[in-house]
């Protein structure tokens, strides 16, 4: 079994008039381990796969295995628990509490996860040293640049040992430099074996993935092998 | 519907964090609910501690005593005009004998200058004055029928009464303040312009409501001896000439529903009473004071319900304006905690829990400030104070149901956000 089989993945908005096909019919397997960049042009459905994949939407129709369970039918509660134990997001604009530490924000999946506070804490530093902020564990989001923020909701969706990172245009709020420094640290993640998607319509940035899905139209055109 | 405990314990910091915040947003908001508890804490501490030591002066009369007065605190509660009460024939000692004449009373006693009175006298003793005393003209039954306990030397007797003997009882205050030292008895004592002998003290008298009230400013003489120096005092009040004579009389063993009745129609007849006329005298009981009593202060439980619910709606309001604006500003976070692992329930529990921290913020200040309130009231005036235990779980009860009933709109709002619209707000 592969660790995601997505079939005949549908979604469709109901606009009242008009029915709007964000998606229609995506067939993709992704194997544990591999590093997979979307590309498109705008409105092409690439943050609504995302989101699919995610687990934050459901298909209008098709299926979804993530890790031999069919989620494409899941309740919402179900669904947040699948989020909490399988799902790490990086959002493009970080999405940190900006009254919690830099700890605290990392302990927040914990936190769902019934995980208790010892532990919490432990982990939490232990993923903030992945990143390389084991230095400013209580600093406040205002108390960091752009880069240590991005590292910071890295180590949060880290935390709970997810089996897929998500990335929807994590660099589209950095400076190149910076930017770059985030892509060496998910090409490293990589190499550690963790289940990358990244969305992006920079071609530098699609480039350190094994391959690149190029959607149009909410279908997929091609699959580029980088 | 399980809550962890971690959780629990993150979403109550995470309540205080936001509190401490948005502080002078969430003062505004818990104004209403301070006002509500510390009327409730503090009014309660009040009216039962009044309520506890007026019961025991009540009790302290007997169950059986009837009073009979030109007018009292019953006729005013019951809504009287005071001009009306000041214009009722006055009633004198000639009433109490013929009371005392019916079969169903044991005795009577007469008390001349006993209540509504300005016409206040100095005691000496060999240079030494007290300030203006209540002096008392009284039938030697006064101390037995008031249950006062003599507590030096004795009472006067009827043949002192009969004789018009200038002997006085004093109450706890002249004593003190002129026989700090020595035994009074035997003593001669000046009452305004008249020579008399102190043949007893009286002990310390109950008061309503326990505070000092002057209760023990007396000096208690014979009435016919009183009636010799004094005249019975006519106070010149708008409506006519008012004497303050109170009648006291005891029922024989098992008669007090006879002897009301038959006390009520002696006065009636006395005063000449048609049969379509109200009685222009009051017959004042225990009972009857315990219910009036009671009516009053169900009274002002009333009012402190309704104004602590206007009081607490007022709060509620607000809590749910400052719960709504916090969950439209937060929606962002509201998204990502979703995204995160969050249930619902867990979404809908932590804006429970922080309304109800706020509101329960304010019950702690009520709680804080009723009782204090209370026991501020207590020490400058000496007015009797209960805290019970359960005025304050009430308070705190409230406070935070207040904030769980209206953060509860507001919160199932929260936990029914769109993750993905939630996330992509702003
Ligand atoms: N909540 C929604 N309601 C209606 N239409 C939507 C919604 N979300 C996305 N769409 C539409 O679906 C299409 C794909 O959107 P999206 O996945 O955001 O594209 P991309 O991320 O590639 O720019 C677009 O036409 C968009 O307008
Ligand atoms: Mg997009």
């Amino acid at each position: 079994m592969s660790l995601i089989e997505v079939e005949q993945l549908k979604k469709s908005y109901d606009m009242g008039s008009e029915e709007v096909h964000a998606l229609r019919g995506v067939d993709l397997r992704v194997e544990a381990g591999e590093y997979i960049a979307i590309m498109g042009p705008s409105g092409s459905g690439k943050s609504t796969f995302l989101n699919l994949l995610g687990c934050l939407d459901t298909p209008t129709s098709g299926r979804y295995i993530l890790n031999d369970r069919d989620v494409s039918t899941m309740a919402e509660d179900d669904l947040a628990q699948v989020r909490n134990e399988e799902i790490g997001f990086v959002f493009q604009t970080f999405n940190l509490l900006a009254r919690a530490t830099a700890l605290q924000n990392v302990e927040l999946p914990l936190v769902y996860a019934g995980v208790g506070a010892d532990e919490r804490r432990a982990r939490a530093q232990t993923a903030l040293e992945k990143v390389d902020l084991s230095d400013r564990v209580t600093h406040r989001p205002n108390e960091l640049s752009g880069g240590q923020r991005q590292r910071v909701a890295i180590a949060r969706a880290l935390v709970n040992d997810p089996s897929i990172l998500l990335a929807d245009e994590p660099t589209g709020n950095l400076d190149s430099v910076t930017g770059a420094e985030l892509l060496g640290l998910l090409d490293s993640l990589h190499k550690k074996g963790h289940t990358l998607f990244v969305v992006t319509h920079e071609r530098d940035v699609a480039k350190h993935a094994q391959s690149i899905v190029h959607l149009r139209d909410g279908q997929i055109e091609t699959i580029e092998q980088v | 519907m399980k809550i962890r405990a971690a959780l629990l314990a993150e979403i109550a910091t995470m309540a205080l964090e936001t509190l401490r915040a948005n502080k002078m947003r969430s003062a505004l908001t818990i104004v209403g609910v301070v006002i509500g508890i510390t009327a409730i804490v503090g009014m309660t501490s009040l009216v039962r501690g009044f309520d506890r030591s007026f019961k025991g002066m009540v009790e302290v009369l007997g169950p059986n005593t009837v009073f009979v007065a030109k007018f009292s605190g019953l006729s005013f509660m019951s809504g009287k005009e005071f001009i009306d009460l000041i214009r009722r024939p006055n009633l004198t000692p000639d009433d109490a004998l013929a009371l005392e004449r019916l079969e169903s009373v044991r005795y009577t006693d007469t008390m001349l200058g006993g209540g509504f009175d300005d016409s206040r006298e100095r005691l000496s003793h060999r240079g030494e004055e007290t300030k203006r005393l209540q002096i008392m003209g009284t039938t030697e039954l006064f101390a037995q029928v008031g249950y006062i306990p003599i507590e030096l030397g004795r009472f006067f007797t009827a043949s002192e009464v009969r004789h018009r003997r200038a002997v006085v009882v004093l109450g706890q205050d002249p004593y003190q303040s002129l026989f700090p030292l020595i035994d009074p008895i035997g003593k001669q004592v000046r009452v305004a312009d008249q020579q008399y002998t102190v043949i007893g003290v009286m002990g310390p008298r109950p008061s309503p409501g326990g505070f000092n009230a002057g209760q023990d400013e007396i000096a208690v003489i014979p009435y016919t001896r009183y009636e010799t120096q004094f005249g019975v005092p006519a106070l010149r009040v708008s409506g006519g000439p008012h004497r303050d004579v109170t009648i006291t009389a005891v029922p024989r063993e098992g008669q007090r529903a006879r002897a009301l009745r038959e006390i009520e129609e002696t006065m009636r007849i006395r005063h000449g009473l048609r049969l379509d006329e109200e009685n222009d005298f009051d017959l004042i009981t225990q009972d009857a004071l315990l219910r009036i009593w009671e009516q009053t202060t169900q009274v002002v439980f009333l009012s402190l319900v309704v104004i602590s619910s206007i009081a607490l709606l007022v709060g509620g309001i607000g809590v749910m304006a400052i719960m709504t604006m916090s969950v439209t500003e937060r929606t962002n976070e509201i998204g990502l905690r979703k995204a995160l692992g969050a249930k619902r329930h867990e979404i809908l529990w932590q804006f429970l829990v922080e309304a109800a921290t706020l509101t329960l913020a304010g019950g702690v200040l009520g709680v804080l400030l009723g009782s204090g309130t209370g026991v501020l009231v207590h020490l400058v005036s000496g007015f009797p104070i209960s805290l019970p235990w359960w005025s304050f779980a009430l308070g705190l009860g409230f406070s935070a149901s207040v904030g769980l009933v209206f953060g509860m709109a507001p919160a199932i709002r929260a936990s029914r956000l769109d993750p993905i619209e939630a996330l992509r707000h702003e």
